[in-house]
């Protein structure tokens, strides 16, 4: 279901960030939202919908939406449009807010370490965790004051509980994940937003300490998306031989040639898009499908084929 | 008795108590080059003092009659502990049973039959195991099943 | 109009398990019936009576419970506008409830068991389900007509562990194909299944904790009364993410219909018996329809 909204105001944040406050067209307050939660935003354009997904960084009492985007220098699509042609007024469609970074309800100490725009996920979560009461502490990481996303906010509104760290400042620091991890009590949850490198990197040291992988938690950096060098290729499904183009993605082709392929984070990471592959090779893109699965699904929402492949179209509504 | 080895852990703690037989497991844990410490469960609150300061990398061995598992273990889940951070290791020699009746929890040997200690009823003791109430689902004889 | 929700797909000639639940296009939770004014008395008196056995609510519960509350309230006032109307305050509501001549106060904080409450109003059980570490666990919920478990014993159950009584629900790994679909499912898009048994008599509060007493019914159906006594008994689940919780509310609508009157339409006798036909032993023995299943199959050979 998509939900009719529009541009209520639009503010710079930092050099390439902008922040937008999105109202229901009808003025209806739009739906509450979940602690991490993002929404698809879905704005016109002359080649097509744009379809993208961005972390609320705010539902203000009177149920209105922030967003913040920053744009991406190579990008010819969602971050340009954004920048370039969205001002007060422009009209959109979102989903129903969605969430991937689903805050612990019962964790015992929440743990947050973002780099740059990563931080988005986390604001909420983080006035979740101070209203709720909740231990928590925030790693956040960046080149420099400047550059730092909500730094204002976050040092008014969080002071004992964040630590920043600056790259490219004159005293240069960065987080010690290893240092870090090890020193939080048994039953913390941690959370990671920001480049796949990362999330990476800290994920392997958290496994390394002994962390259980339903302690980890992160999601994929949002607003730098588009893959370096993608190529085309044909999917066939039933009979019907189709094109995808190397700028489209496979589940969008699937949908507009008449499946209904349901899709949630379009970053591969929630599963809901999963289609079963009868032929072909698979260029896996997701992170989260297992080795095993990989064999026999896909994630559309990411992954491409190479030359030609062949989706079952009957294990669609089965699930 | 038996566990299954988590590896991995930078530490792993074994809590026991007297009658209870370790040595097994305790051997097998100390080929992981880890950390191993034992922990006789003497009182529960000080029990939880200790264990509030330990961190993450840690692993929870519990080695104890059933009575004392359900005690510790409700501890461990009131400070924050989930069932990732530990296992039980499973004695067969008792069950706890939960009566599909009256709802109490009671214990008893390893029988396929029970007699609830509150409401008196036989009850036939399935598999439906539940971490919640750490108890096997006590449910109903009913002769005509058997028919 | 009321019709009676039919359990099998068109063409279903026979029994398997799959993942049934389909995008619910309605997308509602509850529904009201002819019976609800009969079904809300046994609900409350049940309640009363046992209260134990038809309510639970860990701690960690109470937003979310309150959150279904107001989803649920805010849809029968929208959907049912002359028997509810719903009045918002700051920290509540108050709804007028028409059909029982009642106003009943909602405050926040106030009403200790919200979900409780709010039940007293749908025909509907109500379970909530919570993302715990990568598990969902039965955490909450009122439960007055289940057919034949216990909601205490579920309290603070992992899905995963609450279906291990299903025969063949672990095959192919199905349970945890349908775990992972209920860890997607979005807010704005629920789903919808239906589950079907048969049962003797007419009783919709069948507990677990009384099994002895209902359970014997299965043993007086003869040749004479199956056709009255015997129902077909349909749960309508729904399932919802709530938004600002993320817990999944999960309900369940009972409907009950005798053999008899389902035989008036042949094609759906018909359909009842070749699906009872390919059913398997251990499904049929957990769906509790062997001791009398000859009659059924005689009764519905006789009317076809
Ligand atoms: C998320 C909320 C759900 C809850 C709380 C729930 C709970 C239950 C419970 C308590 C039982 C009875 C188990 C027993 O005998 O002790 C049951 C049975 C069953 N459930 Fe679920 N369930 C849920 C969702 C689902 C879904 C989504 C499916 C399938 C898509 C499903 C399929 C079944 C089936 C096939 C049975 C056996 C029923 C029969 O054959 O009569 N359940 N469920
Ligand atoms: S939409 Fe989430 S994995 Fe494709």
């Amino acid at each position: 279901m998509k939900i009719p909204v529009s541009v209520e105001s639009v503010a710079m944040e930092t050099n390439d960030i902008k922040r937008f406050r999105i109202k229901h067209r009808f003025n209806e307050p739009l739906p509450e939202i979940h602690p991490g939660a993002h929404i698809l935003t879905y704005l016109p354009s002359n080649e097509g919908v744009i379809i993208r997904p961005y972390s609320l960084t705010n539902r203000t009492t009177d149920g209105r939406y922030e967003i913040a985007i920053k744009l991406v220098q190579k990008s010819r699509g969602g971050s340009f449009r954004w920048h370039h042609s969205v001002t007060v007024g422009t009209e959109l469609e979102i989903s129903f807010p969605k969430n991937i970074l689903k805050p612990e309800l019962l964790g015992r100490h929440h743990v947050f370490y973002a780099a740059g725009i990563g931080i988005t996920p986390f604001l909420t979560m983080l006035h979740w965790c101070k209203e709720t009461g909740r231990s928590f502490e925030l790693h956040y990481g960046a080149s420099i004051k400047e550059e730092c996303l909500f730094y204002g906010y976050l040092k008014e509104s969080f002071k004992s509980e964040t630590r920043f760290y600056f790259s490219r400042e004159r005293r240069k620091e960065r987080i010690d994940y290893y240092c870090s991890l090890q020193r939080h009590p048994i039953g913390t949850h941690v959370y990671i937003c920001g480049p796949p490198s990362f999330i990476e990197n800290i994920i392997n040291a958290a496994k390394n300490l002994g962390y259980p992988r339903e302690r980890i938690h992160f999601e994929a950096f949002r607003s730098n998306q588009i893959k370096t060098k993608t190529s085309p290729f044909k999917v066939k499904i039933e009979k019907k031989c189709v094109p995808v183009k190397e700028d489209q993605v496979l589940l969008d082709v699937l949908n507009e040639n008449g499946l209904s392929i349901p899709y949630s984070c379009r970053v591969g990471q929630c599963g809901t898009c999963e289609i079963t592959v009868k032929k072909g090779d698979v260029l896996h893109q997701d992170s989260f499908l297992t080795e095993k699965e990989k064999l026999s699904f896909m994630l559309p929402c990411v992954s491409r084929g190479k030359g030609l492949i062949e989706i079952d179209h009957n294990s669609l509504n089965l699930i | 008795m038996s566990w299954h080895i988590v590896r991995g852990k930078q530490k792993y703690i074994i809590l026991y108590e007297d009658y209870v037989d370790i040595t097994k497991l305790v051997r097998e844990l100390c080929f992981h080059r880890s950390l191993l410490s034992l922990i006789n469960v003497g009182e529960p609150d000080q029990l939880a003092s200790i264990l509030n300061k330990e961190l993450m990398g840690t692993y929870i061995y519990l080695s104890l009659k059933v009575k004392k598992t359900r005690e510790v273990l409700s501890l461990l889940y009131d400070l924050g502990f989930s069932p990732l951070d530990l296992q039980v290791v499973k004695e067969e020699s008792e069950r706890a049973i939960f009566c599909a009746h009256c709802h109490t929890v009671f214990i008893t040997d390893d029988h396929p039959h029970a007699v609830c200690e509150k409401c008196n009823i036989t009850l036939s003791v399935t598999n439906h195991w539940s971490t919640f109430h750490h108890a096997f689902l006590g449910s109903f004889e009913f002769e005509g099943d058997s028919l | 109009m009321y019709s009676f929700p039919f359990p099998f797909e068109e063409g279903q000639s026979h029994y398997f398990y799959k993942n049934n639940a389909v995008q619910m296009k309605n997308r509602t939770t509850v529904q009201i019936t002819p019976n609800y004014l009969k079904e809300m008395k046994l609900k409350r008196d049940t309640i009363i009576k046992n209260p134990e056995r038809c309510f639970v609510a860990l701690d960690h519960t109470y937003e979310a419970q309150w959150e279904a509350t107001l989803y649920i309230a805010k849809e029968l006032a929208l959907r049912y506008p002359d028997t509810f109307t719903m009045t918002s305050r700051k920290y509540g509501f108050t709804l007028n409830n028409h059909l029982l001549k009642e106003e009943v106060r909602f405050d926040y904080k106030v009403n200790k068991e919200p979900l409780n409450d709010i039940g007293k109003h749908v025909q509907e059980d109500l379970i909530l389900m919570f993302q715990r570490e990568g598990q969902l666990f039965l955490d909450a919920g009122q439960l007055c007509f289940p057919s034949n478990w216990s909601l205490a014993f579920n309290k603070g159950m992992a899905f995963m562990d609450i279906h291990r009584p299903v025969p063949g629900f672990q095959e192919g790994q199905l349970d945890r194909r349908i775990e992972r679909f209920l860890l997607h499912l979005c807010p704005g898009d629920p789903f919808e299944r239906s589950n079907w048994s048969l049962m003797a008599g007419e009783t919709l509060n069948t507990h677990l904790e009384t099994f002895p007493e209902w359970g014997k019914k299965r043993y007086s159906v003869t040749e004479d009364t199956v056709g009255n006594y015997v129902h077909v008994r349909v749960e309508v689940q729904k399932l919802h993410r709530l938004p600002k919780t993320y817990t999944i509310l999960f309900t369940i609508h009972t409907h009950l219909l005798s053999l008899k009157e389902l035989s008036k339409d042949l094609n759906k006798a018909n359909q009842l018996y070749t699906i009872l036909l390919s059913l398997p032993k251990p499904i049929e023995e957990y769906k509790g329809i062997t001791p009398y299943k000859s009659h059924v199959m005689n009764y519905l050979e006789g009317v076809l």
